[in-house]
């Protein structure tokens, strides 16, 4: 490993949706934070993991480069300064930032413990990363564990059986505002992951009536066929506002699609008819002053958090199983890179002890010259068994200490074997 | 004899509320059993002030309120153990407390007036049924406005223990309606027997009467605000909030101070 595995970010664990909205980069921008990151000498191996709950940046920086910079690099291409959000920034290396990349990608870091959407994000962010050649065999190894861990996790503990899901969340705060609901209607504006979940949980609880609005109407269209729902125009939505009892937004527009100003008259033609608008977006997209409104009820992603805390007890057991699971992971997984990471500098040793064997032969090329080819043969041969049978045992302690992780003794064998610096 | 029952009741009632606000006692006092106790104490007090009398004391103020005290108690026994209603039984037994608290300070004895008509009974009755709805209806709301401040402010964490919005209007709609509708039926057949009672007082002086009346309007706009400009949730809790304590004042000065709803002993 030619560097240090860092993890650096923001979640809901740290820090409110308002300051994670600003830090949130849109799939389309990541390529080029990517870059930008690798221009910086920041990280050549990257990947970047931008959720509603969190935006966490995965890298193998070079070893003197320090996780801080890597910190204040994030917050400032979001206009941001360390002194003002540097506190809820988290920054993890080495085994630490493993650990927490196999908590992220097993729900055990979610708002909602067990939830299973924040595993197909992971492997979006990683399919992005290799398609734009960010990822690299470190990073390749980490996450590839990564999500065999999180697959394991999910079967081996009852994680994913004890949990609130977002969609359930979404129904219980449309539910404690109106009541059961049958002949209910819902609008979903977007076709964000949560959005959809909530929408089909709404359905499975009842609701009447789906009406499914998106930037490009093909795509509402098709949703709406899904959900066996109606489509329609994003621009068009009033009518809709008016009428319907739910309204989700999932999007990644990155504004306000719902200000107070243009709610307040349709509030006034629902005649105190209550409103339930949950915003599953992040950046928002409906206007937080809405909830001033009469009988509008507005939620956001972290709303679904306060809720998602019943049935904790049975989760935190499972999440407990999971994290036996996790330690021993991140044990093998480390173990596995510090062996990794050493190969190249046991090839190294290898190549320096032929490098010598060589020399040596070349100094006795006067003597071995006059001897029979079949007997230079079997000096050769001699020689190269002899360097391989003296290299073995080092070479094993080498592979030893790397598995069992112990990096200041490999360090001191590995300065004994070979001349210079090597990491 | 039953005033002895009703305050011992009271404070029966009282306890594992009290206990509720100290954690230390809620273990000691949080259990049902209290409020049995209390229940059988204030049945005990209605029963013995009409083996008295030997009749359905009806014109009594105290009985009448302990009556409507009793009604409560029952409703929110009924309602405690049900799922999301534990606190609305809570808001109804503190209510109760609250009214079984003021039949204690009304006059001690009954009407000695000879009230042999049968329209005087059915006006009181009808009157105390109505209060009692007013009563659920102003439980309810008070739940709506609470329930309503968390969804708001988002504090969300065990919400979903309390009844929905939607819920407590529509309950809070067919209480108000219903006792809307007692009140409106005491009052006419009240008009009605006045009419027909020689010596009943419903003179300009008797500010009681027309301070119901008031109450009675609040309501009647409350109502015809609901059916036709579509007034519900909020704006429909806070009208029957402010209805209720409305007629909880114009009560509690009939009986505090004139020590009769006519001014006259009745």
């Amino acid at each position: 490993m030619n560097g240090r595995l860092v993890a650096v970010g923001i979640s809901h664990h740290t820090a409110p949706v308002q300051v994670r909205e600003r830090l949130a980069m849109r799939e389309n921008a990541i390529p080029g934070a990517l870059r930008e990151l690798r221009h910086a000498g920041l990280g050549d191996e990257a990947v970047i993991l931008s959720t509603c709950n969190r935006v966490e940046l995965y890298a193998l920086t070079p070893p003197e480069a320090d996780p801080d910079r890597v910190a204040a690099w994030l917050l400032e291409r979001s206009g941001m300064s360390a002194r003002s959000a540097g506190s809820r920034v988290y920054r993890l290396h080495s085994q630490e930032a493993v650990r927490h990349l196999f908590r992220v990608a097993s729900s055990l870091d979610s708002m909602v413990v067990g939830e299973p959407q924040i595993l197909a994000q992971v492997k979006a962010a990683y399919r992005l990363s290799s398609d734009h050649e960010a990822a690299g065999p470190t990073l390749r190894r980490v996450m590839d564990r990564a999500l065999a861990v999180a697959k394991r996790v999910r079967t081996e503990t009852a994680i994913a059986r004890e949990t609130v899901s977002v969609g359930r969340a979404g129904v219980e705060l449309a539910r404690q505002v109106l009541g059961e609901l049958d002949g209910r209607s819902a609008l979903l504006i977007g076709a964000g992951a949560h959005g959809k979940l909530v929408a089909r949980a709404l359905l499975d609880y009842g609701l009447g009536e789906l009406i499914v609005a998106n930037r490009t109407f093909e795509r509402a269209a098709e949703l709406a066929r899904v959900f066996g729902g109606t489509a329609a125009p994003l621009d068009s939505i009033g009518p809709w506002l008016e009428r319907v009892d739910v309204v989700l937004t999932s999007t990644g527009a990155g504004r306000l699609l719902v200000k107070r100003g243009e709610l307040a008259p349709v509030v006034r033609r629902r005649r105190h008819r209550s409103l339930v608008m949950i915003d599953l977006s992040v950046p928002r997209n409906i206007d937080p002053d809405v909830n001033e409104l009469g009988g509008v009820y507005r939620f956001d992603i972290d709303d679904l958090d306060q809720l998602a805390q019943t049935g904790r007890a049975a989760r935190d057991e499972a999440a407990r199983e999971a994290e036996l699971i996790i330690a021993e992971e991140v044990e093998r997984t480390w173990r596995l890179l510090q062996v990794e990471s050493v190969r190249s500098s046991i090839g190294e040793v290898v190549r320096h002890a032929e490098a010598l064997r060589q020399a040596e032969l070349a100094r006795a090329g006067r003597v071995l010259e006059g001897l029979h080819p079949e007997q230079r043969e079997a000096v050769d041969a001699m020689t190269r068994a002899l360097v391989k049978k003296v290299l073995h045992l080092p070479l094993t302690q080498v592979r030893t200490l790397a598995e069992q992780g112990d990096a200041e003794s490999l360090r001191t064998v590995l300065d004994a074997l070979l001349p210079g610096d090597h990491e | 004899m039953e005033r002895l029952l009703y305050a011992t009741a009271a404070l029966a009632y009282a306890a594992p509320l009290c206990a509720a606000l100290l954690p230390r006692l809620r273990e000691r006092l949080g259990h049902v059993g209290w409020w049995v106790a209390g229940l059988g104490l204030h049945g005990a007090g209605l029963v013995a002030a009409t083996v008295l009398l030997q009749r359905v004391p009806l014109d009594s103020m105290t009985w009448g309120l302990a009556a409507v005290s009793l009604a409560v108690v029952g409703t929110g026994m009924a309602v405690r153990g049900r799922e999301q209603l534990e606190l609305l039984g809570r808001i109804l037994l503190g209510l109760a407390v609250g009214l079984l608290a003021l039949s204690l300070l009304g006059p001690e004895e009954a009407s000695d007036r000879d009230f042999k008509t049968i329209w005087f009974p059915v006006h009181a009755a009808l009157l105390f049924a109505g209060f009692a709805l007013l009563a659920l209806s102003f439980a309810l709301s008070s739940l709506f406005l609470w329930v309503r401040r968390r969804l708001k402010l988002r504090r969300l964490q065990g919400i979903a223990r309390l009844p929905p919005l939607e819920t407590l209007d529509r309950y809070n709609f067919r209480s108000l309606v219903a006792g809307f509708l007692a009140l409106t039926a005491g009052m006419t057949v009240g008009g009605m027997w006045a009419a027909t009672h020689p010596g009943a007082s419903l003179g300009g002086q008797d500010l009681t009467v027309y301070a119901t009346l008031a109450v009675w309007l609040w309501y009647a706009a409350g109502l015809h605000l609901r059916l036709f400009a579509g007034w519900r949730g909020h704006l429909a809790a806070v009208f029957s909030v402010v209805g209720f304590s409305a007629l909880s004042l114009v009560i509690s000065v009939a009986v505090v101070v004139s020590r009769s709803w006519h001014g006259g002993g009745t």
